[in-house]
């Protein structure tokens, strides 16, 4: 498996300490913290998983980190990043590859990520899951949060 | 061969194309729509619209095909109908193929001369706290549509449809001219408060929301999302910068709309001193 390489032909623009990027491929918009976009930058083709927690261990303090949680925290990144094809095919990470399994709840603030509504869905009334937890939840098709319920954000 | 007449019109970068087959009804047709829609030379238009010469009379009036991209929408309308069609129409398709602008659904209200965005889709409740702020002395833009230019400031604009009209009757507020002590053009965004009503909500519960959700969430209330997403989220970024990002709970309309005012207030006033 090559290492993690960062796709291509995307559109990225910065808002405050947050970094948003716009995917034409499947009509994402995600948005990175800083940590999650530190990972991302690592993702060059050259850097392994092991790499990148040797590199946020030694930039720990730039982001209030210790570096005990740089591990998880590629890890959850890197697994995230995967699930919204944020990283070039063939170099996409498997869970097996990963450490361990990530906090959902870790990647999920890392990286959040909404679909572009069509001029259907933005006129239809459709809205983000309103359940108060993941028992509750109506599946819908129309729900623009990939990947995350809203209200566990 | 029917001889035509052919208005051709833009606004904020969508071009609409309209045929009658006389010049009154083209005329009384291109009336109705709002003071920002501009002839667009021979632009290619996004959308055409065929009103077709009268299929019958009835009782005096004369009835029309109406079409859209050559698909028909109504069979007999009558010219009111069709005025009506068209600029109902013509207002929805805007909202999708605007360039240079992000056309969001919102409810906006200026306060202290800079815009509060009430981010939300179709029934959540956007009419009723846009009214419930204009109660509380805000001046009404629009209850459904807020756009917002590539500086991030949204527009003032003298749209058709105003308040609905069950909501102001709650509110005891007349149904439009709101917009009648604004002047027609940008303000910057002072707030963008997204809001979910749940009935057993007393009062207000607010969070405070990061400037790059806060993109997301405008991003996924966005009617041009999907024609111009760059740009959609450039003037959504431009327009959190300065604003207020906030989330949260609320109760009545009525109860919490004076307590959203008082709470940018005092947002602001910390904010301020934390500058100064």
């Amino acid at each position: 498996m090559a290492n993690p390489l960062r796709k291509t032909g995307l559109f990225l623009a910065e808002v405050d300490e947050q970094t948003l990027i716009y995917d034409a491929t499947n009509n994402r918009t995600h948005c990175l913290n800083p940590q999650a976009l530190k990972v991302w930058q690592l993702c060059n083709g050259l850097n392994n998983r092991n790499d990148m927690v040797l590199a946020l261990k030694t930039a720990g303090h730039d982001f209030a980190m210790q570096p005990g949680d740089a591990e998880e925290l590629v890890d959850a990144a890197l697994d995230r990043f995967t699930e919204l094809e944020l990283l070039e095919t063939g170099t996409l990470m498997t869970r097996r590859e990963l450490g361990k399994v990530a906090v959902k709840a870790l990647a999920a603030g890392l990286v959040l990520s909404v679909m572009m509504p069509t001029r259907a869905m933005a006129a239809s009334g459709s809205e983000s899951c309103d359940s108060l937890n993941e028992d509750e939840c109506i599946s819908d098709p129309s729900c623009m949060w990939v990947g995350i319920c809203i209200n566990n954000i | 061969m029917q001889a035509s007449h052919i208005a051709r019109l833009s606004a904020f970068g969508a071009v609409v194309e309209i045929t009658s087959p006389d010049r009154e009804t083209l005329e009384q047709c291109t009336a109705t729509l709002p003071g920002y829609w501009l002839k667009a030379g021979d632009r290619r238009p996004d959308v055409c619209f065929n009103i077709t010469k009268p299929t019958h009379e009835q009782e005096g009036e004369r009835h029309f095909l109406f079409q859209e991209n050559g698909i028909p929408l109504e069979f007999t309308i009558n010219g009111t109908q069709a005025q009506h069609l068209l600029a109902k129409r013509v207002d929805y398709l805007l909202g999708a193929y605007a360039r240079d602008c992000a056309f969001l659904h919102a409810g906006i209200v200026v306060h202290e001369g800079r815009a509060i965005l009430i981010p939300g889709l179709s029934h959540v409740g956007k009419s009723t706290l846009t009214a419930a702020l204009v109660q509380s002395g805000a001046h009404y833009v629009s209850d459904d549509i807020a756009v917002i230019d590539r500086s991030g400031r949204a527009y003032i604009l003298n749209r058709a449809s105003n308040l609905r009209e069950d909501v102001a009757e709650i509110f005891d507020l007349p149904s439009s001219a709101h917009t009648e002590c604004l002047h027609e053009g940008t303000l910057p965004v002072k707030a963008i408060m997204l809001l979910n009503y749940h009935k057993s909500q007393k009062s207000l519960e607010l969070s405070p929301l990061s400037k790059g959700e806060t993109v997301l969430r405008l991003i996924a209330n966005s009617m041009n999302g999907r024609h111009q997403p760059e740009t959609v989220i450039h003037c959504c970024g431009a327009a959190v910068r300065q604003a207020i990002c906030c989330e949260g709970v609320r109760g009545e309309a009525k109860t919490v709309a004076p307590l959203i005012l008082s709470h940018i207030n005092d947002k602001e006033n910390i904010d301020g001193e934390s500058t100064a």
